[in-house]
């Protein structure tokens, strides 16, 4: 059935996304809900919130709210606090209460960005589309009110965008930036350390993809800047593949990157993902599920033996042997 | 440097129950999300939340039934023991919201778990959230209709946060939805319940109590192996409820199956605790012997006297009222110099005898936006209680006290010092 989740916990939501984007960048982060989705974006999906301080803050609403549409009142508790922080800006995060009210993000944010000066990015993500989604969405209200129109290219620097603790561990990024760092001076992982990385992401040479949801930001970089992308290349990984037909579920960059790295000619090796699955990455075979059941019956129907995959997907996979493969988006922080 | 947002107690206990800060008032700011949050912004994920508390009958799963996001951390609680394989999803998309689609594939959803199941399950409880609160949707209705089709008994719970401070909060109405499916029994003079969590007791004299004044069943819905077990609550001559968030459940039964019910508080104060059970004793016209634990709580609390001085952090996230806690404690000695809590007018009798005896403690709210600079360093202490007053302290004593099995009584305040004692070593 269309949605049955019997076996798989939800993945991580675009609100989720947004904030993973966010967290490092200074802005004052409220999230539009009565609490619990805040309790699931920082308690579950946001590794980083247990050990560094972040001005994320639950938007208290309550069925009134809802019900009268109090926007106003969201307005004035929003600017009873950011005269008493340093904020770079204001995110605004939508949660399943305001797609049901249709809360007006826009109009939201041109009234903050007026009373307050700071620029305000409004994020309609809904709690039920997926993470990719909502970073998607977050780097482009950043681009679009962050990045200055006035500055020139530096050579030796490079951005990495599309990198995100839901889909990549610390010890991964870590050794991302240790390999860039061989040919580049200056690596900059977007979103991970400073807001000062978007203000100064002109002086890029180039920008990497790390996964598909920065794909569309690299796009519009391109398109407005000038500066190419392209994709993420990783260290071969240490798995040990023995069987013939393999499919490796994750997004899609890194599944592609851990597919090129293996390098094995005598196999048949796709890739299958719950994520995005550009078009222009895809090779033939690869392939894109929404439900469980259709996970369980490509595994049957085209008899796939070796999985590499989250621990999570085991039991939807038969008898297919199963090499773990952690990913945070789907089962949570390691 | 921010200025933290505060009051000590002498300043509440000036302004009164009828004048409380808005610090400690959530409709007035935004909510701060720290780890010492965590416990208010998402209560299924630490103890009992409305999820895991809708799976406290036994041999019952859940199906949620909401956006993915309001399910995505049940996968913590699914690896707590006992909990494996029991929670399921329908997923709504936008469509579902703008049409109430989801509605209808419910009743199918159901019989296609409970078919996976390859067992009956008691009780399949729908958890709806904030989305279907705003729909206004009938779950009962619905729950029907499942009924019907799937053959199996089917329970709603509502885990709607936006209703949290309303007159019926989730947790009130999760525990009135279990209680619900008890059908009337057969009274038995010499049985009863408690009423109030779900995971059962401690060690606690106040069964004995009740077993020596003749009582010879006691039931919680945590102890219950099975659905019969369950079940059998109903033959209760009456309810003991040890916790308000079960207050409107035992007014249910009440009225459904005639159990009346007498509603204790659980107190660390000895002297309280004394004089509820010469309450309870006037209540049932007999004298409840409490003599033996009385002296022993007392030789407790000598051992704690002979800890001092001892700074003391008291939190909100534990088994505890935080300011009947910090009035015990300061009534045995302690140095109370900072409660993490929210303030509310029932709250006042307990800040009103601190106020007599210690003033000038500081009383913070852990969503208060300015606590995001707050780091515990202006009020060292020797020892934290609770998870959220030790996440400021990390560097003190730690106490977490705020396991899934409730104290109560004598023995939770003899418990409770020995945990300080073994703390503080």
């Amino acid at each position: 059935m269309k949605g049955l989740r019997k076996y798989l916990t939800p993945f991580a939501p675009d609100q989720s996304g947004a904030v993973s984007v966010l967290f490092s960048l200074s802005g004052l982060i409220v999230i539009i809900d009565a609490g619990g989705c805040t309790g699931n974006i920082c308690g579950f999906d946001e590794p980083r919130w247990q050990t560094q301080k972040c001005a994320v803050f639950s938007a208290g609403l309550r069925d009134m709210d809802a019900i009268m549409g109090r926007d106003d009142r969201l307005i004035a508790k929003i600017l009873k606090v950011v005269d008493r922080f340093d904020l770079e800006f204001i995110a605004l995060i939508g949660t399943p209460v305001p797609a049901v009210i249709g809360t007006d993000y826009k109009g939201l944010a041109r009234v903050l960005e007026k009373k307050t000066g700071l620029p305000v990015l409004p994020i309609n993500t809904n709690g039920m589309a997926l993470y990719d989604e909502g970073v998607e969405k977050a780097y482009s209200e950043l681009i679009k009110a962050i990045v200055p129109e006035e500055e020139t290219s530096q050579n030796g620097v490079v951005s990495v965008i599309g990198l995100t603790p839901l889909d990549y561990t610390k010890d991964e990024m870590d050794m991302i930036q240790a390999t860039l760092s061989h040919t580049y001076k200056e690596v900059r992982m977007l979103g991970m350390s400073s807001i000062d990385d978007f203000k100064h992401l002109r002086q890029s040479e180039k920008i990497i993809v790390a996964s598909p949801a920065g794909l569309k930001a690299a796009k519009l970089i391109k398109r407005r800047y000038h500066i190419p992308f392209e994709m993420l290349k990783l260290e071969k990984p240490n798995i040990a593949v023995t069987g013939s037909k393999v499919l490796i579920l994750h997004q899609q960059v890194y599944a592609n990157a851990i597919r090129e790295s293996l390098n094995m000619c005598d196999k048949d090796i796709r890739v299958g993902t719950y994520f995005k699955l550009n078009k222009t990455l895809k090779e033939d075979h690869d392939i894109h599920f929404d439900d469980e059941d259709d996970l369980m019956n490509y595994i049957k129907e085209h008899n796939i033996d070796t999985v590499i995959g989250d621990m999570t997907y085991q039991p939807l996979i038969g008898q297919a042997k199963l090499i773990p493969l952690h990913h945070t988006a789907v089962s949570g922080d390691d | 440097m921010t200025k933290i947002d505060y009051q000590t107690i002498r300043e509440i206990a000036e302004h009164g129950p009828d004048d409380i800060s808005e610090i400690y008032q959530f409709p007035a700011h935004l909510i701060y999300s720290s780890p010492a949050t965590l416990a208010f912004n998402s209560p299924g994920a630490e103890g009992y939340g409305v999820k895991r508390a809708g799976l406290a009958v036994p041999e019952s799963i859940m199906l949620i039934v909401a956006p993915g996001c309001c399910g995505r951390n049940t996968s913590l609680i699914s690896r707590i023991k006992g909990y494996d394989h029991r929670f399921f999803y329908l997923m709504m998309d936008e469509t579902d919201l703008i049409t109430g689609r989801h509605l209808t594939k419910i009743p199918e959803a159901v019989k296609d778990v409970v078919d996976t199941l390859g067992y009956k399950p008691s009780v399949v409880m729908i958890c709806i959230t904030c989305v279907d609160a705003l729909l206004g949707t009938d779950m009962e209705r619905v729950c029907r209709k499942a009924e019907d089709f799937a053959k199996v008994r089917v329970r709603p719970c509502y885990m709607y946060a936006l209703t949290r401070e309303g007159r019926k909060p989730p947790m009130v109405h999760v525990r009135e939805s279990l209680y619900s499916l008890l059908e009337p029994k057969p009274k038995v003079a010499t049985s009863i319940n408690i009423l109030g969590f779900f995971a059962p007791l401690r060690k606690t004299e106040l069964l004995d109590v009740f077993y020596r004044s003749g009582i010879k069943t006691i039931r919680q819905i945590g102890t219950c192996q099975t659905y019969d077990e369950f079940l059998n609550m109903a033959e209760a001559n009456f309810n003991l409820v040890i916790n308000p968030e079960a207050y409107h459940a035992a007014k249910q039964i009440h009225k459904r199956l005639g159990i009346p019910f007498v509603s204790l508080e659980r107190f660390y104060g000895i002297e309280r605790i004394h004089h509820q059970y010469q309450a309870i004793s006037n209540v049932f016209h007999k004298q409840l012997d409490d003599e033996e634990m009385y002296q022993k709580a007392k030789n407790a609390i000598q051992e704690l006297k002979e800890l001092q001085p001892l700074s003391v952090a008291v939190g909100e996230c534990l088994n505890a009222n935080p300011f009947e806690l910090a009035l015990s404690l300061v009534e045995y000695g302690c140095q109370v110099k900072a409660i993490y809590a929210n303030v509310d007018p029932s709250h006042f009798a307990y800040i009103n005898a601190l106020n007599e005896l210690s003033p000038e403690t500081k009383v913070y709210s852990n969503m208060e936006p300015t606590m995001l600079y707050y780091d515990g360093g202006e009020d060292e202490v020797d020892l934290a209680i609770g998870k959220d007053a030790i996440y400021y302290h990390d560097q003190s004593a730690h106490l977490n006290w705020n396991e899934d099995m409730q104290p109560f009584g004598y023995q939770g305040l003899i418990d409770l010092i020995e945990a300080i004692r073994e703390a503080v070593k």
